[in-house]
């Protein structure tokens, strides 16, 4: 085994991906991981009372719509854009232009309201 | 229960609303790293590509692309087994359900299901946890089906049994006309039950170290009405006589293996091959993109608990199916020729055949 082989055999040994930098941009995936499944189960839990104090499905119905075929086909749909949704954010954590340079930009900030 | 309702009862795992909408979820996430992350890392590792894979692994470990790719190529794959909704713990509460399904269908035809009780697992297999899902197909009945479920929706040929006809069994069967196929490493037997639709007068063995999934291979053969033999072996040690085969088959068995054990099988797929007849190994054994290619599959290797899948592609098939006593050795990758790697992450397999000199 060559010296780079080794090397990098070594490296794969810890199987950390995470240095500490980007430990905010995880979060943020985490985050709206959370904020996903946090609302989905609340929305479900809500939805199940309801109707079942209405006397409108019980657990044999649940269980059928959960077989059912337009069920399994939103599955289908949702789970792409689910995974989309959770982990754009870690690649593009920021959206939104950065325009802090501007502040240094005489002609587009009026530099005597800023020194005020 | 009627003798009719009996005859339909379910013999593979149920898994239940929740788990197949988390395995759903699940997908999803790796359905986006293996576009999305992928070609992120790409894109960072184009202008590295000549440094080498020790500095493509140092130098890329500091960049969040590499870090989240590497991440949810471990992780979603443990999510996949061992979360909450996870295959194993699923599939393990179903074991009063599941075991009695081998236990019977062992009882069905038993002269074609031969299992050693003495016969010791090698440790490259007990050691590796292989793919992430701990125990592996060896230690546990129930990690049979979990076996079935985990490869069911899996890429390339393991998942589709159409493809796995067409493009893996028929050109094989064409190449040797068998009457007597070996299928080595054959898990639940998806490959053996390929070669013997393609070769429905051959007459087919399957081999494997693991004793669960020949049980679950055995029941599923005999369910789809096709006699085929099974037995616990090692392919670096079998127990067949010398030229009994046609054909020695294997489907995504050497990633498996280290490389002393490959050569000891290559020796002995020869051993029970007839002159002319067709040793097949279909595997990881060839990486498109050069340097890169080769960086991120040594990181698939590791992450993924496929350490041999490593050394598989520096392997020297052509040198040492010749030493074995091989000749026509061909090597045929489904890969973007050259340096290209592919647009998105798969599996580059290779068919390597040889014929028995
Ligand atoms: C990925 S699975 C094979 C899949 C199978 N051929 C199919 O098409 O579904 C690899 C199998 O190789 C088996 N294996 C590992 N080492 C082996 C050996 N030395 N001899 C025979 N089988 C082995 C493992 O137990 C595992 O079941």
């Amino acid at each position: 085994m060559t010296q780079e082989h080794e090397a990098l055999i070594s490296a794969l040994e810890t199987q950390d991906a995470f240095k500490d930098a980007t430990t905010s941009r995880l979060l943020g995936t985490i985050v709206a991981l959370g904020g996903e499944v946090f609302v989905l189960k609340a929305q479900v839990e809500r939805l199940t009372r309801a109707l079942q104090a209405a006397g409108v499905v019980d657990a044999a119905a649940l269980a059928r719509a959960g077989e059912d075929k337009a069920m399994s086909a939103w599955i289908a749909s949702e789970e792409r854009q689910f995974g989309e949704a959770l982990l754009r954010p870690f690649l593009q954590p920021d959206q939104v232009k950065n325009v802090a340079a501007m502040m240094r930009d005489n002609t587009s900030v009026d530099s005597a309201q800023v020194k005020k | 229960m009627s003798a009719a309702d009996k005859a339909t009862e379910p013999t593979r795992a149920v898994l239940p609303f929740e788990c197949k909408v988390y395995q759903s979820y699940i997908r999803g996430l790796k359905a986006w790293w293996k576009d999305e992350a992928y070609r992120a890392v790409m894109a960072d590792a184009a202008p590295l590509a000549g440094k080498g894979v020790a500095a493509l692994e140092a130098e890329l470990g500091k960049v969040p692309s590499y870090q989240l790719y590497g991440w949810l190529e471990r992780h979603l794959q443990q999510f996949k087994y061992v979360g909450r909704w996870g295959l194993v713990p699923v599939i393990a509460a179903q074991s009063a359900e599941l075991l009695p399904i081998l236990k019977q269908g062992a009882e069905r035809f038993p002269e074609r299901l031969k299992l050693d009780p003495n016969f010791k697992v090698p440790d490259y297999v007990t050691d590796v946890d292989t793919h992430q899902h701990p125990g592996s197909t060896w230690s546990d009945d129930y990690d049979a089906f979990v076996h079935e479920s985990a490869t069911a929706g899996f890429s390339f040929t393991l998942g589709d049994s159409e493809q796995l006809v067409e493009r893996y069994a028929r050109p094989l069967v064409e190449l040797s006309q068998p009457r007597d196929i070996l299928d080595l490493g054959c898990a639940t037997g998806k490959s053996s039950r390929a070669l013997k639709t393609a070769a429905p007068q051959a007459n087919v063995f399957g081999c494997d170290v693991s004793a669960p999934v020949l049980r679950l291979a055995h029941v599923r053969a005999v369910e789809e009405g096709m006699h085929i033999e099974f037995s616990q072996q090692s392919a670096e040690k079998l127990n067949f006589a010398d030229g009994r085969f046609d054909l020695v088959a294997s489907h995504w068995l050497y990633h498996e293996m280290p490389p002393q054990a490959i050569r000891i099988a290559i020796r002995e797929a020869r051993r029970v091959l007839r002159r002319g007849g067709v040793f097949a190994i279909y595997d990881m054994c060839a990486v498109p993109g050069g340097v890169v290619g080769e960086w991120l599959h040594a990181g698939y290797a590791a992450r993924n608990n496929e350490p041999f899948a490593y050394p598989l592609v520096n392997l020297d098939f052509e040198t040492e199916l010749r030493a074995a006593g091989f000749g026509d050795v061909k090597l045929e990758v489904h890969a973007p020729p050259g340096d290209r790697m592919p647009a998105s992450r798969t599996h580059y397999m290779a068919m390597v055949t040889a014929v028995a000199q």
